[in-house]
């Protein structure tokens, strides 16, 4: 550039720098952490998927050139494996419906709350949020314990004549997610609650609507964006959990990273194992993506 | 449609005495605005006509009937609200007939009665649009219809065009003004512009602490207040002191302004103190050496601010009062008037306010 | 609608039997740890604080809590710094595909652990860096980096930029305002991002347990095969340990930095 243009148009004055200039800060903030993530996140994953593609029966040393979907055809063939996905997924459901019936009146009565009482109501959220889920799961073992509470109430009430077996079934695993899942069903429906302003309780009730059908026309629709980040998170923890299973459960109520796990640690199957755990991804991603869709769809909300 | 009375209400909000034994009639088809700063309990008393407080002393009737103990979705009563509260997830058509779906109406009659509502506030197309994709006028038109539709005993507005521009809120008020006007609801309109109370309504309400302070036609509140306070509220106004002095047929004040004004004011006897206002714009501005007639003050030109329509000057007399006048702009360039010139200022007697004698 | 109303009263009593269900594991956990029977009993029959004392009896306990604690300061405070940068540049300045990498950033959380854990066994065997400390420590950083990454974005967005001016038109250069004036401001996104890293990674069994192996082992390990091994209340006195410090330390963090507005997602 010559002086006499670098006169006409001044750096300075030019509409926009070169692609590079208007990106730079941002890349060089970015680089770091996508460095990082690109080396020991998106690889790690790209090559658990690669080996999902390889063949590897366990007995000798195969082809590992040639991908193929062996390892699905077998995850599919296999009734433990399937059955899990079929497991994980009802649990899965379960979780999220219970989680969501218990979580959204407290958010909601959170907003009526007075201020001390929802500092406290908050505290015990973000301290059940933040305690150990080994810990907690432990209070579920202690509480469905054959001598426990429950039983011992059961028992006093003359329900029952023996003790039941509540724990390492089906239902002490779905207790355990719900109650694991809750601070984070609890956290995002509130905070899409406080966003609703109160001029809608109030125009919706002025023009005749009971406080219930208010809840249902008016606040329920418009708090869908936490009601979905909420579930949404719940079913996604609730379909890859892993200890809550081991820990409240029974190898006939195994959960697919269980399965997967299983593969891995005690078989040392790494392609089978990577190919159940992509399954369990790839389907946990569709459907969080379809329930997504639909909720946009129906709600005409942005989620 | 009915005649809506507040008798002696009392609200207290977290230990505050918010509305003090406040009384107030709206006549059937009457259009009141609640006037007053922030916080002097007009939006409190707007609420508690919606229900969504309960006073805690006095009673709100409707057409004779008390309310004071009816839930809000029992009282049939249209809001629009300062924000206009359209919930975003419902069309227009949807907004508007949601106050006829709670009331049971049936579908059909409820489209046409739609339909009806949104004609008259001239959204007859927008019907299947969503709030989002509509202007801030068009929202409350619509915010409007919706209050209007359930045929409301009283009509609450909080704050009606506060959130328009200047420009669309001049057009609104004619439009809400004919369409109160013609529907002959019982409105109440809560404001803390003058100039919407001032156009909008057939009575003001002058609300301060929680206390009704004032309640006439606009015009002869903004003319003839009964109070320094309502007079200082209401418009600019420079206000005097002086004491009154016997002058023949009109009383002769002498007044901190270094002159003896006369004013037409009757049952003032001589000897007392009186507070005296007058609005700027009726202030005459001349020049100096103009003829010193009844009600002149000399003074010198402190500052002249040019606001478009007119233009404020600042004048101080040898006393050191000083006084707002509002003129013409042409007016300035022609009478030669500028910074630092001596002007001579008529108070005509009959733009004289008494608004105090002690 | 009134304080006292029917609506207002059955959700009241809702919320608070969802409250109790939220708050009765724990509590029983307590009762629990302090009762003297050698098998999970309630009601407890006889005080005793023979299974605190008992603590000691989880394999290899101190030395797992030593070894998770400080995995733990170093995932969160290498997530917490590569964070800072990310969430820098996610807040204040422009680039492509802005949302993709973001929820790329914050996509560890929402993965199943397990499938991180495999992912990452296969990949340290590959490069022969398998079952060390630092491996383990660089899963965990992957484990908790949308944390920070989430409550900085947050605070940077609620922080104001014009105060950054202000200081810059006051003399100060580009790194003094953003050390005197914005960062000060960032300090509660900070904390938080840090605080729940940290627990996450403290806490963490399904990536660590594809990780460890040998010497190298953590907390939530032994004492998850502890539980798995014996049935005495001893794991209901490290639980009630476990939940008094967790308590304190988030009162303490809410009370210094009110962490928890932070960390409300308002969708």
């Amino acid at each position: 550039m010559t002086a006499t243009a670098s006169a006409v148009t001044p750096a300075a004055v030019r509409p926009r720098g070169g692609r590079w200039q208007r990106y730079a800060p941002a890349a060089l903030l970015l680089a770091p952490l996508m460095a990082f993530m690109l080396i020991f996140y998106l690889i790690p994953i790209g090559q658990m998927v690669g080996e999902s593609l390889t063949y590897w029966s366990g007995d000798a040393v195969e082809d590992k050139a040639t991908p193929t979907l062996y390892q699905y055809e077998k995850t599919l063939e296999s009734s433990r494996a399937t059955g899990s996905i079929v497991r994980t997924f009802r649990i899965s459901l379960l979780s999220v419906a219970i989680c969501f019936l218990l979580s959204y009146p407290i958010a909601l009565w959170l907003l009526f709350a007075g201020r001390k009482l929802r500092t406290g109501v908050l505290l015990v959220v973000f301290i059940s949020l933040a305690s150990s889920l080994i810990v907690r799961n432990y209070g579920w073992l202690v509480v469905l314990a054959d001598a426990g509470p429950v039983n011992n109430l059961l028992i006093a009430l003359g329900l029952i004549e023996f003790p039941l077996r509540l724990t390492y079934s089906e239902g002490a695993i779905v207790t355990a997610l719900v109650h694991y899942g809750m601070p984070f069903m609890i956290l995002p429906i509130y905070g899409s609650l406080l966003r609703i302003p109160s001029s809608f309780w109030e125009a919706s009730q002025s023009l005749g609507a009971t406080s219930m059908r208010t809840l249902w026309r008016v606040i329920l629709p418009l708090s869908m964006p936490g009601v979905f980040g909420g579930t949404m998170l719940v079913f996604a923890v609730s379909m890859s959990a892993f200890v809550t299973p081991l820990m409240l459960g029974s190898p006939s109520t195994a959960m697919v990273s269980q399965v997967a796990a299983e593969q891995l640690l005690v078989q040392l199957n790494f392609a089978w194992g990577s190919a159940i755990m992509t399954t369990l991804t790839v389907v946990t991603l569709a459907i969080v993506v379809l329930y997504a869709l639909a909720v946009r769809k129906v709600f005409r909300v942005d989620v | 449609m009915a005649r809506l009375e507040l008798d002696r209400v009392n609200v207290w909000l977290g230990g505050n005495h918010v509305l003090q034994d406040l009384s107030l009639t709206v006549e059937e088809g009457e259009c009141i605005a609640l006037l007053g700063p922030s916080g002097c309990g007009k939006t409190t008393t707007l609420r508690t006509v919606a229900g969504f407080i309960r006073p805690d002393g006095g009673d709100v009737r409707v057409g004779g009937a008390s309310i004071a103990r009816m839930a809000p979705n029992k009282r049939n009563v249209g809001i629009v609200f300062q924000d206009y509260a359209l919930f975003p997830h419902m069309t227009v058509a949807e907004n508007v007939a949601y106050g006829l779906e709670m009331r049971g109406v049936a579908k059909a009659e409820r489209e046409g009665r739609v339909a009806e509502a949104l004609d008259l506030v001239r959204l007859g197309d927008f019907g299947a649009r969503y709030p989002q994709q509509l202007s801030g006028g068009q929202k409350q038109r619509v915010a409007l219809a919706r209050a209007i539709v359930i045929r409301p005993d009283i009509l609450l507005l909080d704050e009606p065009l506060g959130a328009l521009d200047r420009k669309l809120r001049d057009a609104m008020q004619v439009e809400l003004k004919q369409l109160q006007r013609s529907l002959g609801i019982t409105t109440i309109i809560v404001t803390h512009d003058q100039e919407e109370a001032l156009s909008l309504s057939d009575r003001i309400a002058v609300m301060f602490d929680g206390r009704l302070h004032a309640l006439d036609a606009p015009d002869r509140l903004y003319e003839a207040p009964d109070s320094a306070r309502v007079m200082d509220f209401l418009g600019a106004v420079n206000t005097l002191s002086g004491t009154a002095e016997a002058a023949g047929d009109s009383i002769a004040i002498a007044c901190d302004c270094g002159t003896r004004l006369s004013a037409h004011i009757e049952g003032l006897r001589p000897g007392r103190a009186v507070t005296l206002g007058i609005r700027p714009e009726h202030i005459a501005l001349l020049p100096a050496d103009a003829e010193a007639g009844e009600n002149a003050v000399d003074a010198q030109v402190e500052e002249i601010v040019y606001k478009g329509a007119f233009a404020d000057v600042i004048a101080l007399t040898e006393t050191g009062r000083r006084f707002h006048v509002r003129t013409e702009p042409a007016r300035l360039a022609d009478s030669g008037v500028k910074r630092d010139a001596a002007v001579r200022l008529h108070l005509p007697s009959r733009h004289l306010i008494l608004v105090e004698a002690s | 609608m009134s304080e006292r109303s029917p609506f207002r009263i059955a959700l009241a009593a809702l919320a608070w039997v969802s409250m109790a269900f939220l708050v009765f594991p724990v509590i029983l956990t307590a009762v629990v740890s302090l009762n003297d029977s050698f098998f999970i009993e309630f009601p407890p029959k006889a005080l005793s604080f023979r299974w605190y004392e008992n603590l000691a009896a989880i394999h290899r306990i101190g030395e797992a809590t030593a070894i998770s604690f400080a995995i733990a300061v170093a995932a969160a405070g290498l997530a917490t710094v590569l964070a800072l940068g990310a969430a820098l540049a996610i807040a204040r300045h422009p680039f492509p595909a802005k949302p993709g990498i973001t929820a790329f950033l914050l996509s560890p959380v929402t993965l199943p652990m397990v499938a991180i854990g495999i992912a990452l066994v296969q990949f340290f065997i590959a490069i022969d860096a398998a079952f060390t400390w630092w491996s383990l420590a660089i899963g965990h950083v992957v484990l908790v980096i949308a944390y920070p990454v989430r409550t900085l974005v947050a605070s940077l967005t609620l922080s104001d930029t014009s105060l950054e001016d202000a200081a810059r038109s006051l003399g100060a250069s580009r790194w003094t305002a953003f050390r005197t004036v914005t960062l000060p401001q960032l300090k509660p996104g900070l904390v938080s991002g840090f605080l729940f890293a940290f627990l996450i990674s403290f806490d963490n069994y399904p990536i660590s347990v594809f990780l460890v192996r040998g010497d190298l082992t953590t907390m939530p390990i032994e004492v998850f095969n502890y539980i798995s091994n014996n049935f005495d209340p001893t794991p209901a006195a490290f639980s009630t340990v476990y939940i008094l410090v967790i308590s304190v330390v988030i009162a303490a963090a809410e009370y210094r930095y009110r962490i928890m507005s932070l960390s409300i997602p308002r969708s």
